[in-house]
């Protein structure tokens, strides 16, 4: 049976690479192919391989033996998922600048409930363009390596305090031309983003400053026009540029090298988040025990919403693992169910040591209990790095090898 | 726009007119000429097992051996058939493997208190076998040179002048090392973990091949200490082409490729920014091509191929390619590069045009392709190539 499986799927597949309208045919044979490889990824197959060291890697479908279910993958995430994530962050990004615009008009007008409330909603909208960051963070390859767009964004971890310093100078300069659209880009990265106006709402008196340093305002106008223009401007290229890259990844001149080469690199924002994740948002902080916690080195400790970040991290991953709707699968469907079940038990600590945490995380981790916790969601994430990672070589793809090395 | 310039595997840079790309298309004459070579590789297969492979261009494995552990760089005796494969950092072996057999003829190892860092050479009169290496307690950098003619006893070894001795080479009349020191400290008792990271001050050091007597020494400036000194190839002019890794602030924006002719400074080569942003901070490998002239660079981290205009100082070509990392020159054709993801491929400098060797896209290909075994190896950071 299943080298009878094997077979027809191998038949499919060739079909598809030789029929010259593949092209115009392409939902159906897509369509065929997709179901063909459903078939196959169910059985097990064994290459007519004369050569014992081949024999003994190949145990299923390779996967460029598979390439027409990645592909399918490929355009369903990128649809499904990437697309509207960074639509959610270009929306959440305009209410953002249009929230700061009406502030900073309040900001002389005497009604000072008024300005409180328009302040009050202000804050609403960062944390809301925080949220969409924060699960559309892991997308960092296409339209966002190009011009520094992730530091931008999110300059993250500020380890020598970039951001406190130029936010200063920008605004002791009160230079209006470093504010203009042309003038706002040579400014540096780290003041461009939602770290610099984390800093600008959640101070210690920050209504105080603002009024006392009018230009204040229009430098957090400033950076939201920024953000708000580069979160539109990245969904316009994942929709216009990035989407066809994946539908004909083998075009001549085209981003990627071939559908497998593209599955790379979705499932890379898939798994190596999880590691800067636990290494940079937990371990960093965490110090090697109890006694060397730095609560300042978690990801948003000013406006008290580490943990939310790390929600929407895992939600974000889970639902690229697992699909957004019964159109869209995830990579589950291209993973056997033991693979499946198994992952999904991981997600599920990672959840389940989260929700223990006594929120802000800014202050659990400076008690015992919530140290420990804040540790054992670490481990959890370790552990289901190494599930992804395990069940994703399993399918033939390699998501890094040189890239991992460091000599 | 920037983002339609960008959002291509291939990147023309400016000033440059370039040829059609043709991707993964099939070039008979190139073939053809790689048809008779062979190219010498560690490996890893998708078990986590190590290989020394030894490959047709086609991509039918000749040879293979399994390795104790992760190997770095292979290297081939000027004359006979053999191979030298090195273990990588912090190197426990040395295997000598005869290339025709596959065979494991020796296994040598580091002396007491040392460990090999992946790279060496044979002299040009092929007798002595010259491997960089790390004096583990004192961490200072050690160049030992074993004669092939006393079963590889150990005839001479003094200090590299520097710490973490990565790769190195001869000059012209073979009678000058030069090493790449890398800087970093590091212990096989704390695995790979970089133990100076604020001290570090890589180097070029020219040593006499015979005495040890160094004959110079050269730096970058201080703001550059963490710009690691890693690869370097030597052209027919005795210039010294240098890919580096830079271990400081990720937003950081440094040249990560350098030339060096002796008596002069170091040159930093020149890119735009967003070209030097995009190689991540890590250069795998670098080779010069045949003329001398152009180098090319792999970035693994950044998935591209760089090619360099070593007169100039200047960038002439990038591509992207994933994982791309063994880069060797092959002839007058360009260069060859292997990939993690198991891929060969072949660069040609004339009419700046990258083709996978080894492809599915046409049916003379496939014919090859099902009997290839070598695209589900990752092959690892160096690849030597042989006529």
């Amino acid at each position: 049976m299943s080298l009878f499986f094997t077979i027809f799927s191998l038949l499919g597949f060739q079909t598809s690479k030789l029929n010259p309208a593949c092209e115009a045919n392409r939902l159906k044979l897509n369509a065929y192919c997709f179901a063909v490889c459903i078939l196959a990824i169910c059985s097990v197959s064994y290459a007519e391989d004369t050569n014992p060291l081949n024999k003994r890697i190949v145990e299923r479908l390779t996967a460029d033996q598979n390439e027409p279910a990645w592909r399918a993958f490929n355009i369903s995430t990128v649809e499904n998922y990437v697309i509207p994530n960074y639509k959610g962050l270009a929306t959440a990004n305009s209410d953002l600048y249009l929230s700061t615009q009406t502030f900073c008009k309040r900001l002389s007008s005497p009604n000072t409930n008024e300005l409180q409330v328009s302040f009050s909603m202000t804050k609403k909208a960062f944390h809301r363009s925080m949220d969409a960051w924060q699960v559309v963070q892991n997308t960092y390859f296409g339209p966002i390596e190009y011009g520094m767009r992730h530091h931008s964004i999110h300059f993250w971890p500020d380890k020598k305090n970039h951001i406190g310093r130029q936010l200063n100078k920008l605004i002791a300069s009160q230079d209006e031309t470093a504010l203009t659209v042309d003038g706002f880009e040579k400014n540096s990265v780290s003041v461009k983003g939602l770290p610099a106006i984390e800093r600008l709402l959640f101070n210690s008196a920050p209504l105080d400053m603002f009024k006392q340093t009018p230009f204040a305002c229009e430098v957090l106008q400033g950076i939201s026009r920024y953000l708000s223009d580069t979160a539109n401007a990245l969904h316009d290229e994942w929709v216009t540029s990035m989407l066809p890259q994946f539908k004909d990844a083998k075009q001549l001149d085209g981003y990627f090298e071939d559908d497998i080469d593209a599955s790379t690199a979705l499932l890379k924002t898939l798994v190596e988040p999880i590691e800067v994740i636990r290494d940079l948002k937990l371990d960093r902080p965490l110090g090697t025990q109890f006694d060397k916690v730095k609560f300042k080195r978690l990801e948003s400790w000013r406006s008290k919403r580490s943990l939310t970040n790390l929600q929407l991290n895992i939600q974000s991953l889970e639902s690229l693992f697992l699909g957004t709707s019964s159109h869209h699968a995830g990579l589950r469907s291209l993973l056997t169910p033991s693979e499946v079940t198994s992952i999904l038990n991981d997600f599920n600590f990672v959840k389940q040591a989260l929700s223990k945490i006594e929120p802000p995380l800014e202050e659990a981790i400076l008690t015992e209990s919530g140290y420990q916790i804040a540790k054992s969601i670490s481990a959890s994430l370790t552990n289901l790095h190494s599930s992804l990672e395990s069940a994703i070589t399993q399918t033939g793809i390699r998501l890094g090898f040189n890239s991992r090395d460091g000599d | 726009m920037l983002i339609q310039k960008t959002l291509s595997r291939r990147y023309f840079i400016k000033g440059l007119v370039c040829s059609a790309w043709a991707p993964y298309s099939f070039s008979t004459s190139i073939f053809d000429e790689l048809n008779k070579i062979q190219f010498y590789s560690a490996a890893t297969d998708q078990k986590g097992d190590h290989w020394l492979i030894i490959t047709n261009s086609k991509g039918n494995i000749l040879n293979q051996l399994q390795l104790p552990s992760r190997a770095h760089q292979v290297f081939k005796h000027p004359s006979l058939p053999l191979l030298c494969v090195v273990a990588r950092r912090p190197g426990k072996y040395l295997s000598l493997v005869h290339t025709n057999t596959g065979t494991l003829i020796k296994t040598l190892f580091p002396s007491t208190g040392h460990h090999f860092y992946g790279h060496g050479l044979f002299t040009h009169d092929g007798r002595y076998l010259v491997t960089s290496e790390n004096h583990i307690e004192s961490g200072q950098g050690r160049i030992t040179i074993r004669d092939r003619l006393s079963s590889y006893k150990t005839v001479n070894q003094y200090g590299s002048h520097g710490i973490g001795p990565h790769e190195i080479k001869l000059t012209n009349d073979g009678q000058t090392l030069v090493v790449a020191n890398g800087g970093i400290k590091t212990h096989p008792d704390k695995a790979r973990e970089k133990l100076n990271l604020n001290t570090m001050r890589p180097s070029l050091v020219y040593l006499d091949l015979k005495t040890g007597q160094m004959l110079e020494k050269v730096a970058l400036s201080k703001k550059l200490h963490q710009l690691s000194i890693r690869h370097i190839d030597v052209n027919q002019h005795d210039q010294v082409v240098i890919a580096m890794q830079y271990q400081g602030d990720k937003t950081d924006q440094v040249a990560l490729l350098a030339t060096h002719k002796r008596q002069h400074s170091i040159r930093l080569l020149s890119a735009p920014t967003n070209t030097y942003i995009a190689m991540k901070h890590y250069c795998g490998s670098v080779s010069y091509d045949f003329s001398g002239k152009y180098a090319a660079a792999t970035s693994p981290k950044g998935n591209r191929l760089s090619i360099w205009d070593t007169t100039k100082g200047i960038i002439v070509d990038e591509v992207r390619c994933r994982d791309a990392c063994g880069v060797a020159a092959l002839g007058k054709q360009g260069f060859v590069v292997t990939s993690g993801t198991g891929k060969l491929y072949h660069y040609n400098i004339e009419r700046k045009e990258i083709n996978r060797v080894l492809s599915k896209s046409t049916a003379q290909q496939q014919k090859f392709n099902s009997v290839s075994h070598a695209q589900r190896m990752a092959w690892d950071n160096h690849l030597s190539v042989s006529t």
